[in-house]
């Protein structure tokens, strides 16, 4: 069995996919967060089913490509049941969804979810009504406390049981209707996408303009299709699909307000909380100070951590030294062991775990979009649109996410400018370097100026970009969604499993690098690469020959430059080895150079091959730049 | 005139949206089509976006965006 989710972004959509299938998909409250599909397969009352996630959409035009996913895997894939997840105090625009979800004729459901909001702005959904409009069996559900799960599983599986398909769609006027009938009828549906999609869909798309259908149609229908939709543009005076759309919408209104009763709304802080935090003054104070909050939070307490917690590695690999110093070849191999995974722990974790919290919060408060929103402005003056932010206040988290997350850009063009430069931003494992090293040996005023050196050159790159590109793409159009109380199990749920990333990914391989670097080191491999790359690391920038390998193993993951520097280093106290300018150039250099692996995937796949190696390549130079601008500028430090 | 810099609080009916293709149907994925009537609730500064809301949905429109929509008074 194979349920798909569908709905449209913020309707609750994945938080009711976590309810079913356990946390697997990531929920935060800003649009685009979905934008590939989860799968997951769970036992529901006793029988195996597979529940995918489809990424949230405003409609299936495929406008752009998370919806052209999302209509790709209806089209294509075998399924169940639909179960159609719908914001019901946003009843008349989900609708528009549900209108078109209809017309793929697969057994459907709705899931009224978040009926608490809808409750508290006064509005009443008649759920009895919509079904017997719709056709279809609608469940009322409050996804984030858990209520209604078990009915709407219950009624899933009776719809995809019964395999009963949506009776005739809904109606609209009769003029059009019929227009809609005459096309259907002339559709012969032949070949293998074509022949399983029901006709009038077809004819609606075909008179909808849509691109993937018509491919896919014969001449004959290309024809048929092309004088109904003169029909249609005669009669109403406007562009066939216009007219299409305008009726849905109509519908869409008509059926909310029939099954809607509207009461005064009860006001709560929230309503208020806009008018504080989008204020034209006050908004961009309080921005400042939210982010210089997290900053600080981030760094006290992951400081405090990191002291702590190197006491005890040190202590352990004084231990070591001693038991072992007889084998220094088991020593080598184990002390990569422990300082790997002192890696891990006394660095990793310190930082990585309260800015995930912090990130965490501010996602599932529904603040992102509204730091959009002050920013776009300001963002045009570097050529930048202001939802172009969202994928880049990612990148500080992890630039992969990030990168997939620019998506929610319609214009090509805006996507790669994004991509690029979510990729420059420091991400939670050059955040650990950054606060690790100049944080922790230079100073927090150090590490506080290196993010804003970096926002610079970000913004920089984004105007340079913006000229080389140049192309006139239309401006922000994103949805303002309403502010959610974080839940603290939510947010340390989100946490887990983006750490969990590091713990199974990142640590394993962090550990090996380390005993790898340990093992070349004792057999003198080390020695070959760094030799190699000292035209660079000691010529131009002035650092320590064995950072070499250090930087080779960093484009694996970006914590390795510094976990391994350790290691190459021979301690944990880099201090001593290094001069503040050294480590002021080799933390600047890390900032900005080459992608890490993982990313570089993303990269070739939402931007292409060409600009990948391109971007890598800027991104070397830049790093370069920028050391050797660092040593100049702290030469009075070395 | 169009939906750009209207006064806070004030409500308009849309009348006209002279944009693109694309940008057209993306406003109406999002709600915002001919005849609908929507308030502003507020303008961004340094030539930001203005925030509509319609049907209790807010919706944040670049300046090119917005001054493609033409709207009229309405109360």
């Amino acid at each position: 069995m194979r349920f798909a989710l569908a709905g449209q972004p913020n309707c609750g959509k994945s938080t009711l996919f976590n309810a079913v299938a356990g946390y697997r998909s990531i929920s935060a409250n800003f649009p685009g967060v979905t934008v590939h599909y989860t799968v997951s397969t769970t036992r529901v009352d006793g029988s195996l089913v597979e529940v995918v996630d489809l990424p949230g959409t405003y409609s299936l035009t495929a406008s752009s490509s998370a919806e052209s996913a999302a209509r790709n895997y209806l089209l294509r894939e075998p399924l169940d049941a639909i179960i159609h997840v719908v914001d019901a105090s946003m009843l008349a625009r989900g609708l528009e969804l549900t209108l078109q979800l209809l017309e793929y004729r697969i057994p459907m459901m709705v899931c009224l979810n978040m009926m608490d909001d809808a409750h508290r702005k006064g509005i009443e959904v008649n759920a009895q009504q919509l079904s017997a409009i719709l056709g279809v069996p609608v469940v009322t559900t409050i996804a984030t406390k858990g209520i209604g799960i078990q009915q709407l599983l219950r009624t899933a599986l009776q719809v995809a049981g019964s395999g009963r398909t949506p009776d005739e769609p809904v109606h609209g006027h009769k003029d059009v209707e019929s227009v809609i009938a005459a096309l259907a009828g002339r559709i012969q549906g032949e070949g293998a996408v074509l022949e399983r999609l029901p006709r009038r869909l077809v004819a609606l798309k075909l008179l909808e303009d849509d691109e993937q259908v018509w491919n896919l149609v014969t001449e004959s229908e290309r024809a048929a299709a092309l004088h109904y939709r003169q029909v249609l543009a005669e009669s109403h005076g406007r562009d066939a699909d216009t007219v299409i759309h305008a009726e849905r919408h109509a519908l869409a209104m008509s059926i909310s307000e029939e099954v809607s009763t509207l009461s005064k709304p009860r006001r709560d802080f929230r309503d208020s909380l806009d008018r504080v935090l989008m204020h034209p003054v006050l908004g961009y104070v309080l921005l400042m100070t939210i982010l210089y909050l997290l900053f600080a939070v981030v760094f006290t307490a992951g400081s405090h951590l990191e002291t702590a917690l190197t006491r005890v590695f040190t202590l352990g690999a004084d231990l070591l030294h001693e038991t072992l110093a007889a084998s220094p070849l088991a020593f080598a191999v184990l002390n990569g062991l422990l300082q790997g995974i002192a890696g891990g722990v006394t660095l990793v974790f310190p930082y990585l775990i309260p800015f995930l919290i912090g990130l965490a919060f501010l996602e599932d408060l529904g603040y992102l979009p509204r730091v959009a929103f002050l920013m776009d402005g300001l963002m045009h003056r570097v050529g930048l649109h202001g939802t172009s932010l969202l994928p880049a206040i990612l990148g500080y988290g992890c630039n992969v996410p990030a990168v997939m997350a620019t998506r929610i850009l319609h214009a090509p063009r805006d996507r790669v400018i994004a991509a690029v430069i979510s990729t420059l931003v420091p991400c939670s494992a050059r955040t650990v370097v950054i606060l690790g090293l100049v944080g922790y040996y230079l100073g927090p005023a150090w590490a506080f100026g290196l993010y804003g050196f970096n926002i610079l050159v970000v913004a920089l790159t984004g105007k340079v970009m913006s000229h080389l590109l140049p192309q006139l793409t239309p401006g922000m159009i994103l949805e303002i969604p309403r502010y959610q109380i974080p839940s603290m199990t939510a947010i340390l749920k989100k946490t887990w499993f983006r750490i969990s990333d590091f713990v199974m990914v990142a640590w394993p391989l962090l550990i090996a690098g380390s005993i790898a670097l340990a093992i070349g080191e004792y057999y003198g491999l080390n020695r070959w690469i760094d030799r190699a790359f000292s035209p660079l690391t000691a010529g131009v920038l002035g650092l320590p020959v064995v950072v070499g390998t250090t930087l080779i193993l960093g484009i694996l993951r970006k914590e390795l430059s510094l976990l391994m520097l350790i290691q190459a280093l021979g301690t944990a106290n880099v201090g001593s080895v290094m001069s503040p300018q050294q480590i002021m150039v080799f933390t600047v250099f890390v900032m900005f150079y080459l992608p890490c692996a993982a990313t570089f995937g993303v990269l070739v796949r939402e931007i292409g091959t060409r600009v990948t190696l391109y971007t890598a390549a800027f991104t070397l130079l830049l790093a370069t730049a920028a050391g050797v601008l660092a040593r100049v500028l702290f030469s009075a430090w070395g | 005139m169009t939906l750009y810099r209207k006064q806070r609080n004030s409500q308009v009916r849309i009348v006209g949206i002279s944009g693109s293709k694309p940008v057209r149907r993306i406003l109406s994925d999002l709600g915002i089509s001919i005849g609908d009537l929507v308030r502003i609730k507020r303008n961004a500064p340094f030539g930001g976006p203005v925030l509509i809301e319609r049907n209790s949905v807010e919706v944040a429109l670049g300046r090119d965006i917005a001054e493609c929509i033409l709207v009229e008074e309405a109360s």
